[in-house]
C-alpha cells in the first residue's frame, strides 16, 4: 500500500488489517501517481508465540526496526511515529525541525515545542480556523531557499485535547482513540484534504513562536533575542548536528529573518488574534 | 524486479557509467540495497568523482546526497574523537594506532569518502591494555553491560576488550591488542605492524597502506559475520587500486607470508579479479601456484561470492543464505579450538531460541 505524504512517499507492507482502513480514511484521497517510493516500511508481529499471548507489533524501515515493539492494538500510532523516524533520520538534504507549521497570507509561522506544550492542540485549532496546516510535527526547510514545505499528514492529538478539539469542531475526521500509549491517549485528526494540500506551495518563514500552554494563564508574550532563538531552534532540529555547517547557516538565516516569540497561553482565540494582527503583516 | 548479481553491484559502484540505463523503479531498489550495504554514500562519491552525479534524476540525487551528508558527519566525528583520544592517552604515554574506518578517514583514502563507521578501532600493545582501559574509564568511556559469558569471551579469548561507549557522545570504541583472536593460535606479531606505522593528518598514527590492506583482508576472510562484507571488499578494491605500487605489493606479500595469512591474501585477490575490473598484480602468479586447489576455487566460487552478496531480501536466495551459514560455521571454526567452539555455539543457540520464542527483547536487561 502506498502512502503519499506529499514530500515523501512510503510503501507499507503489513498483515495488520486494523490499520489499513484508518490509512484509507486519512490518506485515501491522494490521487497523485508515484514513480519511486522513498521508504519501504512494514508493521509485523514480533514472534510466533507473541501472536497468541499479548500480541505485539514492530515497525520496520526496510529491514530494521528502530523501536521496541508495542502492543498490537497500537499499530496505527506506531506507523505514524515510524514515518516520522524515517524522515528525521534519513533526509539530510533539508533542515528538519520538530515543530508545527501554520501558514496565512503566504507567510509561515513555525512552532517548535517539546511534548506537553500544547503544540498539536494549537495546530488543530488554527488549521480549522482559517490557517493552512503545513505540518503538525515537522518543519521541512530547504537549506538554500529557506522555504518551508507542506506535508500531508494528520495532526496527532493527545489526552484531554482529543475531546476538547472534538467539542470545538464536531465534524472533522478523527481516528479512534488509543488509550495508554507511551504518549498517553492518542488520536489523529485529518485537518485537510488532498486537493487543499495540492494548492499549498513552499513559503518563507516570517516568525518562530515557542508556545507553552499554561492552564488559566492570560496570553503573555515574550520577545526572544536572536541568541535565545538560535539556541532553542537548533535544540529542536532533528538533524542539526548531522548537517554541520549547512545546518548552522540555515538556522542562522532563519533566526535573522524571523520574529521570535515565546508565548504562554490558555485561550487559543487570543493566540489567533495575536498571530494574525501582530505577527503577520 | 531484477535481482542483481554481486558482480553487477560491484560494477555499478566501481564503474558508475554502468548506471546510465537504470530506471527509476530500479533505482528505488538499488538505493535500498546500497543503503543496507552501507555503501550508499560511497556510491554518491563514486558518481561525483566520475562527473555523473548531476545527471541523475532528482529522486536519486536526493537520497544519495542525504546519505553523503550523514557519512560526512561521521567523518568529522571520527577525526574529532581521534584527536581527543590522542591527547587523552598521552597522559599514560600511549600512542594508539587507528584501524579500519578511522584509519581510512585519517589517511583520506578514496574509500573513506562516504564510509560509514559504526565504531572507532584502535590498537595498543598488550602490555598497555590495562593502563589504556583504566585511563579511558576515568574519562567518561564506559563498558556496555555484557552477559557474564560475553565478558569472559572478550577477556580470555579475544584480541580486544569489551567495547567502550562515551557517556555523552555515544561514540563506540574498540580497543585492540592484536589483529586476530589469540585463542585461535593465529594472532600476529604486532611489533611488525607498529614499526611500519605512519603518522598522517591530525597527528594520528595508522598502519602503512600494505598493512592496512592485510588487516582488512584478515578481518574479512576470517570473519564469521559477512553482513558488511561487500562494503569491506569494496574497501579492499579501492585501497589496492589507490595504493598499488610495486613497493606496496612487495610489502603486502612479505607481511602476509610472515604473519601466516598468505592464503587469505590469495582468496582476496581471487575474489577481486572475479568481481571488479581489477589489474592482477604480479604477486598473484606465485600465490596461484601455491594455493590453487579445487577446494579453494570452490570456496571462492560457491561460498565467498554468494556470502558476500549484500544481505537484502531483494537479493537473498537459498544459495546466499546457505553460503552465509557456511561462512558463519567456518569463521567460528577458525576462531576457536573445537571444545571451546562447541561450548560457544551451545550458549549462543540457547539464547537464540529463547529470543525466537519470546521476542527479541526478552533477555534485555532493563
Amino acid at each position: 500500500m502506498l502512502i503519499n505524504t506529499g514530500a515523501y512517499v512510503f510503501r507499507l507492507k503489513t498483515k495488520q488489517q486494523q490499520i489499513l482502513s484508518i490509512i484509507d480514511t486519512l490518506y485515501g484521497d491522494v490521487t497523485t501517481e508515484t514513480e519511486a517510493v522513498d521508504f519501504q516500511i512494514s508493521i509485523r508481529s514480533t514472534s510466533f508465540l507473541r501472536r497468541f499471548i499479548k500480541p505485539q507489533v514492530s515497525f520496520y524501515c526496510d529491514q530494521h526496526t528502530p523501536f521496541k515493539p508495542l502492543p498490537a492494538n497500537q499499530a496505527y500510532p506506531l506507523f505514524e511515529w515510524g514515518m516520522n523516524w524515517c524522515i528525521a533520520t534519513h533526509d539530510h538534504t533539508r533542515l528538519l525541525i520538530h515543530a508545527a507549521v501554520l501558514v496565512k497570507n503566504g507567510q509561515a509561522i513555525i512552532f517548535p515545542a517539546a511534548p506537553g506544550s500544547g503544540k498539536s492542540t494549537l495546530t488543530a485549532y488554527h488549521s480549522l480556523s482559517g490557517w493552512s496546516l503545513y505540518s503538525d510535527e515537522m518543519a521541512i526547510i530547504d537549506l538554500e531557499t529557506g522555504l518551508v514545505e507542506p506535508l500531508y499528514r494528520p495532526i496527532c492529538l493527545k489526552n484531554d485535547s482529543i475531546d476538547l478539539v472534538k467539542s470545538w469542531f464536531p465534524n472533522p475526521i478523527f481516528t479512534p482513540t488509543w488509550r495508554d500509549t507511551q504518549k498517553g491517549d492518542v488520536a489523529h485528526l485529518k485537518a485537510k484534504s488532498w486537493s487543499e494540500h495540492q494548492d499549498l506551495q513552499p513559503v518563507p518563514i516570517s516568525a518562530i513562536v515557542f508556545p507553552k500552554y499554561t492552564k488559566g494563564h492570560d496570553l503573555s508574550i515574550y520577545q526572544l533575542t536572536q541568541l535565545q532563538g538560535f539556541e532553542s531552534l537548533s535544540k529542536n532540529a532533528f538533524n542539526y548536528s548531522v548537517l554541520g555547517k549547512a545546518g548552522f547557516y540555515a538556522v542562522d538565516k532563519l533566526i535573522r529573518q524571523s520574529k521570535l516569540f515565546e508565548i504562554k497561553y490558555s485561550n487559543l482565540q487570543e493566540v489567533d488574534a495575536f498571530l494574525t494582527e501582530d505577527v503577520l503583516l | 524486479m531484477s535481482r542483481w548479481t554481486v558482480k553487477e553491484l560491484a560494477n555499478f559502484i566501481s564503474n558508475p557509467k554502468s548506471l546510465n540505463d537504470i530506471t527509476l523503479s530500479q533505482w528505488q531498489a538499488l538505493i535500498l540495497v546500497f543503503r543496507e550495504s552501507k555503501l550508499l554514500a560511497s556510491l554518491y562519491h563514486s558518481l561525483v568523482r566520475n562527473d555523473l552525479f548531476d545527471v541523475q534524476p532528482h529522486y536519486v540525487q536526493r537520497h544519495l546526497k542525504a546519505a553523503s551528508v550523514h557519512a560526512n558527519r561521521q567523518r568529522r566525528q571520527v577525526i574529532y574523537e581521534c584527536q581527543l583520544l590522542n591527547q587523552f592517552l598521552l597522559a599514560v604515554d600511549v600512542k594508539p594506532i587507528y584501524l579500519k574506518g578511522a584509519n581510512y578517514i585519517l589517511r583520506k583514502s578514496h574509500n573513506s569518502y562516504g564510509r560509514i563507521v559504526s565504531d572507532i578501532d584502535l590498537l595498543v600493545s598488550e602490555k598497555d591494555i590495562k593502563k589504556v582501559e583504566d585511563r579511558l574509564k576515568s574519562g567518561l568511556w564506559e563498558s556496555e553491560e555484557l552477559s557474564d559469558y560475553d565478558e569472559q569471551y572478550y577477556r580470555k579469548w579475544a584480541h580486544e576488550i569489551p567495547p567502550l561507549v562515551h557517556f555523552l557522545r555515544n561514540t563506540v570504541l574498540d580497543v585492540h591488542h592484536n589483529l586476530y583472536l589469540p585463542i585461535s593460535g593465529r594472532s600476529l606479531d604486532i611489533d611488525l605492524f607498529v614499526e611500519h606505522s605512519e603518522l598522517v593528518g591530525e597527528q594520528c598514527r595508522v598502519l602503512c597502506p600494505a598493512d592496512t590492506v592485510l588487516h582488512s583482508i584478515i578481518h574479512l576472510y576470517m570473519n564469521e559475520d559477512f553482513t558488511n562484507s561487500f562494503r569491506d571488499l569494496y574497501d579492499l578494491y579501492s585501497l589496492m587500486t589507490e595504493f598499488g605500487s610495486e613497493e606496496f605489493w612487495q610489502r603486502l606479500d612479505f607481511m602476509a607470508n610472515k604473519t601466516g595469512y598468505q592464503k587469505e591474501l590469495y582468496y582476496c585477490l581471487k575474489t577481486l579479479i572475479q568481481l571488479f575490473d581489477f589489474t592482477t598484480p604480479d604477486i598473484f602468479e606465485n600465490l596461484d601456484v601455491k594455493y590453487k586447489r579445487i577446494s579453494s576455487d570452490f570456496f571462492i566460487q560457491f561460498i565467498v561470492l554468494n556470502a558476500i552478496t549484500p544481505k537484502h531480501n531483494l537479493l537473498d536466495t537459498t544459495k546466499t543464505k546457505l553460503a552465509r551459514y557456511v561462512v558463519f560455521l567456518r569463521g567460528h571454526w577458525l576462531k576457536m579450538p573445537t571444545h571451546i567452539l562447541i561450548y560457544h555455539l551451545f550458549i549462543k543457540s540457547y539464547t537464540g531460541v529463547i529470543k525466537f520464542v519470546m521476542g527479541k527483547h526478552f533477555l534485555d536487561k532493563d
